[in-house]
């Protein structure tokens, strides 16, 4: 879903590139507020945690495999002020590290699966958890997924490079399977913390002191 | 004699677990103290709150110090190095002391000659041996110049040569200072002052030789071994 | 894997290399900027300017397979969404191959992408193999990135290798438990340890750095000058992307 240089006109480009600029940089404000000097060591190592754990390919169900993009993962455990700036972060390291999504569509990237992302998961699960817990988790992750293939599929269309006929189809049949397995894991890891600590599932906050 | 820090019925309490219970202990000027006691005796817990990092009751005080030039060289240097880079690490301190940039970049230099790792500025933490790291980790704390040295566990899990080459490291540093550790090979040879910590309350306190020469005093606090030495082959 | 650290060379020293790392950084970006915003380029441009980012790379001494090995690695997964661009129904027919038809216009927008992609990802290539990441994270505290992106920045750098070998250390004591590969519910137990492993990790580290004196906000010494050489290479591409581009 990472977009590459080339494939966004000038006004898409620089319009996700301002969306994702203001709310990135409300998100840091709220966070510095709320966390203080924590915010740096915690989210620091939370980062790398996540960057690591989208390299790896995760056995999910019939033989295939997939990997977590974590977004809904980390808005549900610490809300979507804290997912936003984590991944897009991590955009940003892959677009240098791994020359994976281009600089000029970081903007894009960005709102797709560092804002959009979970800022949706966030919702759907607030929403849905106290109807049924698991199916909120799940239907959370796949959601937040689809919708940001979504979105990159507008912005393609939007920029004239493919069709939208052609693009949203496309990107939205895949995703929707690339999402069950983002569903999945979100489900297993979450269930797997709750067992650990149940307390970090209710409080989603930024507040480490209960960790261990 | 002056004493820097003074610390009174000190205890500490992690949820339910009692770390430390009840320490008292003068550390005087040059001192340098061997804290020994077996793994969870609470060697690290003391040096945390020495250094005001942990919630504590009781009462740690510095006359004529402040806290601040106490440092505190953490056991695993992945935590004592957070930095991208050797330089970025070992400069952090002192720019934390608001020194000059000129200062800095000396402090630097100096610290890592000290631990022999001239030439490493630009290496990034996770590229180096284990034994490199402990000793970044160390030229981190000497940059920042501290009256006062907490060592936790500086030889551990290191091959005998690099033991010998921090060993000498902590000879050379003529500062006073506390090392956690039970590395009783490095306590005979660097410190004049030992104590025994076990299960949170300070066991025993004397010259490092009257506490090393004593077998049953250490075999009590899971030190020594009880039985002779036993011969597998 | 498709994952390649790709600045795996950014140690060496070579000219290229020792450019002030925000002068690399800009003209890396204005070079993918003016040619992202190109409605195509015509076959001798893209020559010209791929020329021009391999005699940088020779300049650098990377190696040249390395440079185009990770070319050819990333350029699929760039390329993938352009595919159907290819195969688009727009003017005239181009050529016909066993049914499947492929019209004039479709095959230029295609190369164009194509250009403007091999571009581009050699450029970030050249720029993070010829540049230390903490040059980069200096760059970027100068230009007023926000200083939490460039300390998460610091941290993912920093600890992602080792959260890597702990993933990897749980995954082999796992498999030499069971002899079935680890399922899901093993991964989630793995990947949530790791989780709060992380969590005290980073409570530890938050101590390990008020020891020393942090109070908010990571503060580092920058050692690069904008030198003379510099300012000639400024000068000299900047006169090299206007031709480029306006004739
Ligand atoms: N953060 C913590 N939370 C809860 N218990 C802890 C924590 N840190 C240490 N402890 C416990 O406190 C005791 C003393 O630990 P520590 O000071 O690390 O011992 P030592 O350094 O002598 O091995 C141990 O039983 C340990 O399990
Ligand atoms: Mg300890």
């Amino acid at each position: 879903m990472h977009i590459p240089d080339g494939f966004l006109s000038i006004p898409v480009a620089t319009s996700t590139y301002v969306i994702s600029g203001s709310w990135v940089g409300y998100s840091i404000k709220r966070v510095r507020e709320e966390a203080g000097e924590k915010a740096i060591p915690t989210m620091g190592v939370l980062a790398a945690f996540i960057f690591a754990a989208q390299m790896i390919n995760f056995p999910v169900a019939g033989g295939t495999s997939g990997h977590l993009v974590g977004g809904t993962l980390i808005a549900i455990l610490f809300g979507p002020y804290v997912a936003s700036i984590i991944i897009s972060t991590i955009l940003i390291a892959q677009s240098l590290l791994f020359a994976d999504g281009g600089i000029t569509a970081l903007g894009a990237n960005i709102l797709n699966m560092g804002i959009i992302a979970p800022i949706v998961g966030f919702v759907i699960y607030r929403a849905l958890r106290k109807w049924h817990f698991k199916a909120s988790i799940f239907i959370a992750s796949w959601v937040s997924i689809v919708l940001s293939a979504a979105a990159c599929a507008l912005e393609l269309s939007l920029s004239g490079t493919i069709p939208i006929n052609v693009s949203l189809p496309a990107m939205v049949s895949v995703h929707a399977l690339i999402g069950i397995g983002e569903g999945l894991i979100t489900l297993f890891v979450i269930l797997a913390i709750e067992k650990f600590n149940p307390d970090l599932i209710v409080n989603a906050k930024l507040h480490t002191n209960n960790a261990r | 004699m002056e004493a820097l820090i003074k610390i009174e019925n000190l205890c500490v309490k992690y949820e339910e677990k009692v770390a430390l219970d009840g320490i008292d202990l003068i550390i005087n000027e040059g001192e340098k103290i061997g804290i020994i006691g077996p793994n969870g005796a609470g060697k690290s817990t003391l040096l945390l709150a020495i250094k005001g990092l942990i919630k504590f009751t009781g009462k740690i005080s510095f006359p004529g110090i402040r806290r601040s030039d106490v440092g505190l060289v953490f056991q695993n240097p992945d935590i004592q190095l957070f930095m991208p880079t050797v330089f970025d690490d070992v400069a952090f301190g002192p720019i934390n002391q608001n020194l000059t940039e000129t200062e800095v970049k000396v402090r630097v230099k100096e610290s890592l000659e000290k631990v022999g790792l001239s030439g490493f500025e630009k290496r990034p933490p996770h590229h180096l041996s284990e034994g490199e790291k402990k000793k970044v980790a160390i030229a981190t704390v000497l940059s920042m110049k501290p009256s006062v040295y907490l060592f936790d566990e500086p030889t551990t899990g290191l091959d005998p040569l690099s033991k010998y080459e921090i060993t000498k490291i902590l000879c050379s540093i003529d500062r006073t200072m506390l090392i956690a550790t039970h590395d009783l090979e490095l306590i005979s040879k660097v410190t004049d002052r030992t104590i025994i910590l076990n299960d949170g309350k300070l066991m025993a306190e004397g010259y490092t030789q009257d506490i090393l020469t004593n077998k049953e005093l250490l075999a009590r606090n899971k030190l020594y071994p009880l039985e002779q030495l036993l011969k597998c082959r | 894997m498709k994952h390649h650290f790709i600045d795996r060379y950014s140690n060496l020293e070579s000219p290229i290399h020792k450019l002030n790392t925000t002068l690399k950084l800009f003209l890396a970006v204005a070079l993918i900027i003016t040619t992202v915003i190109q409605s195509q380029i015509p076959a001798y441009k893209f020559v010209l300017i791929f020329a021009v980012l391999l005699i940088a790379l020779y300049t650098s001494h990377i190696p040249l397979t390395f440079f185009l090995k990770n070319l050819l690695i990333i350029l699929p997964f760039a390329c993938i969404g352009g595919l159907s661009i290819l195969f688009a129904n727009s003017g005239d027919l181009y050529s016909s191959f066993i049914g499947i038809k492929i019209y004039h216009q479709a095959l230029m927008n295609f190369i164009t992408i194509l250009e403007k992609s091999i571009i581009s990802i050699g450029t970030i290539i050249l720029f993070v193999s010829t540049t230390r990441f903490d040059h980069i994270l200096k760059s970027f505290q100068d230009i007023k990135v926000p200083s939490l992106i460039v300390a998460l920045l610091s941290f993912i750098y920093r600890y992602v290798f080792l959260v890597i070998d702990e993933f990897m250390r749980t995954k082999m004591a796992i498999v030499a438990r069971s002899s079935r590969q680890p399922t899901l519910t093993l991964w989630s137990y793995m990947i949530s340890r790791s989780f709060f492993g992380s969590l005290e990790r980073g409570e530890q580290i938050f101590q390990s750095m008020k020891a020393r004196g942090y109070n908010g906000t990571i503060k580092t010494l920058n050692n690069e000058n904008f030198t003379t050489g510099d300012g000639i290479i400024l000068f000299l591409c900047l006169i090299l992307y206007a031709l480029l581009w306006k004739l």
